[in-house]
């Protein structure tokens, strides 16, 4: 039986379009990350904050909030984020398992990659004056890590006779988004108006080292004695500028609507994939891509949020928000141009946009000589995994949709005296749960 | 409904029917948004608060005087201002406060008589009322009326040594209790009253005989020191300011309320001590509490003073 190695050998030979976004490094279908509201409360009542925005984290959530204020504000919060990243591990993707080797198994055994993270996730001051409010902020807009490996996947050849495997992979991926920036809020008719602008910095590093199969093509993966048969990186440490624009509407205390706006700037990214190994060169190197102008797209994000307290004790808040992750993909770079022995087009991979729905409630007990809130809520998350449609069935396997996602979150508060004010939240779904905790100061 | 079927038209009967549910229950979530969007006395307060803050002194009585037609009671409440900022619903309090800032002070005292006779602010609220009435009456050219403090100042006159930046005022104490609620006279040779609410602790309920006055002496030691602390730190506060003042800071010159206050809040920390230091003596908790509480709102009202005249 003839067995391809599936491997990188294909390259980008072709001119390159002005600009690129991800590329079919395995590793990008995996990355997890959503653009969640700062703040513990925010974070308690499943995210829903854009109708209330009501102290500093509105400098990034809606700066339309900051008018609300009328007393300076510090806000500090600290996340830590549980992720549980899966992959195409080992097995069989079509056909019948040979009993070769580690081919034994039929059908396709997803893996889970744990990683945990933790930071400061957001830092705001906020100055109000009778008329405007400005304010000075900090947020971690995304933070993901993962690494994993995999055994390398048999299936039916599409272009001929026999099997074909996926070369066994050792991964990491490691994306960072931050930002700092000034927000200023003033009135505009019966609406409060917030303008954000702010230095947004991204630092990507993934890479990924494919082995031969040292022995056998139906033998187990080693990673310690396979000999590395091509790499590839992507690389980012760019900043750029980004800005939210908000609007918010309050037909009185009680009931609220925010409008926001969050433009996500293009990012340099390199994108490099050679033979061999960066720490073990096996002359003579060739280096299929070497692509420093390609780009990393972050998403823009649009919502609309009601908030509505029918009492001192109870609100209720209701958001829905627009994620635009398929322009990640707008200007999608193929580093494998032939899988399988078949081509791969950029038009085969698929990012959907995510419409997240999100519902919080809040209950105060206020005739507590210091105000205890309980907070409680959840939110949709649709699938946003690259995936392919069309194209090789083997990169189906690697890129494979995800599932749907609900998040439930619940979290408590506290006011201790009257200018000084602590929460604390946890989200928690399939692929990643979230703690938070944040302190704020009113002088 | 069958008949509608029957009749192989579309029922819109029958699709009206499915429908109202559906109507009803937006009619009546839309009733009560509409409903509850009204304005009550929770929403005047809080523009009340708000227009306190940006100093809009005209506004926040306009408002608050709204709260006080809607809701008359002074309760203490925790209303929301905005998140989790909450205020204590004591609307005779903030208008005295609108009031003494717009220097209309016969509406300012007005206001804060009626807010101590709802019996709701706390100590320190309490304490910052004294100093603002102690304003207002100097500038209406009536009695000063301090705080009349246990102990040593039953004979009606206070030895109170003149407080700095006081020294054109006699100070005496007025039996009738301008600045404090009537109080209970207390007696030496008993246990004091339990406060109402005020102390911790409660005599009437520790079981006898397992060292209640133990208890007592040692919480009153502990509020003792506490005064003390406030005391010499208001003291601290205090003479740097006069310092200030006799130097000529600009921010004295151009505002003589700052003055006023600063001479009042010395008034204050005099009470204070006086009254720390007779009941004390007496074992009388309550009134080393109320000496805590007025030092620490003078101390309060010492600091604002300081940022209004930096350092």
């Amino acid at each position: 039986m003839r067995l391809t190695m599936v491997t990188a050998l294909a390259v980008a030979l072709l001119a390159a379009p002005a600009a690129w976004a991800q590329t079919d490094d395995e590793v990008n279908a995996a990355v997890q990350f959503n653009f969640s509201t700062p703040g513990a409360r925010s974070l308690a009542m499943g995210g829903a904050f854009l109708g209330s925005v009501d102290d500093a984290t509105a400098a990034y959530a809606n700066p339309a909030g900051l008018l609300q204020l009328t007393e300076p504000e510090v806000l500090v919060e600290g996340r830590r984020w549980r992720y549980s990243t899966q992959f195409a591990d080992r097995g069989r993707a079509s056909g019948v398992p040979t009993g070769f080797g580690v081919d034994t198994v039929a059908g396709v055994e997803l893996g889970t990659a744990e990683s945990e993270l933790s930071g400061i996730s957001y830092a705001a001051f906020v100055y109000p004056r009778p008329r405007w409010a400005w304010a000075a902020f900090y947020h971690q807009t995304a933070k993901f890590q993962t690494a994993f490996e995999t055994g390398g996947i048999f299936a039916e050849s599409q272009s001929g006779p026999g099997d074909v495997r996926l070369l066994p992979i050792q991964t990491f991926y490691d994306l960072d988004v931050s930002q700092a920036g000034l927000a200023v809020a003033g009135r505009w008719g019966g609406w409060a108006v917030g303008l954000a602008v702010s230095d947004v910095s991204l630092r990507l590093d993934s890479f990924t080292q494919r082995y031969d199969l040292p022995t056998s093509s139906y033998g187990p993966a080693d990673f310690r004695r396979g000999t590395p048969a091509n790499f590839q990186t992507q690389q980012a440490d760019s900043d750029e500028v980004g800005f939210v624009l908000g609007l918010r509407w309050d037909r009185s205390e009680k009931v609220s609507l925010g409008l926001v706006y969050r433009y996500g700037p293009e990012f340099d990214l390199a994108v490099l994939s050679s033979s061999d190994s960066p720490g073990v060169p096996v002359p003579p190197r060739v280096i299929f891509t070497d692509k420093p102008d390609a780009v990393f797209n972050l998403p823009d994000v649009a919502g609309l949020g009601l908030t509505f307290r029918p009492s001192q004790a109870w609100t209720v808040t209701f958001d829905v928000d627009w994620v635009g992750y398929s322009q990640l993909n707008e200007k999608f770079f193929v580093i494998f141009e032939e899988v399988d022995g078949l081509p791969v087009q950029a038009e085969d991979f698929v990012l959907d946009d995510a419409t997240e729905v999100h519902l919080g409630f809040e209950y105060v007990w206020t005739h507590l000589r210091t105000p205890i809130a309980l907070r409680f809520g959840g939110w949709y998350d649709p699938d946003h995994r690259l995936r392919t449609e069309t194209g090789p069935a083997l990169n189906a396997v690697r890129f494979f949709p995800g599932d749907d996602e609900i998040h439930y979150s619940a979290g408590l508060g506290w006011v201790l005296g009257s200018h000084f004010q602590v929460d604390a939240a946890a989200d928690f779904s399939d692929i990643v749960d979230t703690a938070s905790v944040s302190a704020a100061v009113r002088f | 409904m069958g008949g509608c079927r029957d009749r192989g038209a579309p029922c819109r009967g029958h699709t009206a029917a499915r429908l109202r549910p559906v109507f009803l229950v937006a009619t009546a979530l839309l009733a009560t948004i509409a409903r509850s969007a009204t304005a009550g006395y929770p929403e005047s307060f809080r523009a009340g608060i708000i227009a306190i803050d940006k100093k809009d002194w005209a506004r926040a009585a306009q408002a608050l005087e709204q709260a006080i037609d809607l809701q008359p009671r002074e309760t203490g409440k925790n209303l929301r201002i905005y998140g989790m900022r909450f205020e204590r619903y004591l609307p005779y309090y903030y208008l005295g406060l609108a009031h003494y800032r717009m220097r209309d002070c016969d509406k300012a005292l007005q206001a804060f008589e009626t807010a101590r006779d709802h019996g709701a602010l706390g100590g320190i609220l309490r304490g910052r009322v004294e100093i603002y009435s102690d304003v207002c009456r100097q500038r209406l050219g009536r009695p000063l009326v301090v705080s009349q403090p246990a102990g040593p100042s039953r004979s009606g006159v206070s030895s109170s040594p003149a407080a700095p930046g006081s020294s054109r005022v006699a100070t005496a104490t007025s039996p009738s209790g301008g600045g404090d609620p009537p109080r209970a006279k207390p007696n030496p040779s008993t246990p004091p009253a339990p406060p109402s609410g005020s102390s911790p602790l409660n005599a009437s309920t520790q079981p006898s005989g397992i060292g209640t006055g133990e208890v007592r002496q040692q919480q009153l030691s502990k509020v003792s020191r506490e005064a003390e602390e406030l005391l010499r730190r208001g003291r601290e506060l205090a003479a740097k300011l006069e310092q200030r003042r006799h130097a000529g800071a600009t921010a004295f010159r151009r505002d003589p309320d700052l003055a006023e206050e600063l001479a009042a809040a010395n008034r204050l920390l005099s009470s204070a001590s006086f009254r720390l230091e007779g009941s004390r003596r007496e074992g009388d908790l309550d009134g080393v509490e109320r000496a805590r509480d007025q030092a620490e709102a003078a101390c309060q009202v010492l600091k604002e003073l300081q940022a209004a005249v930096g350092r």
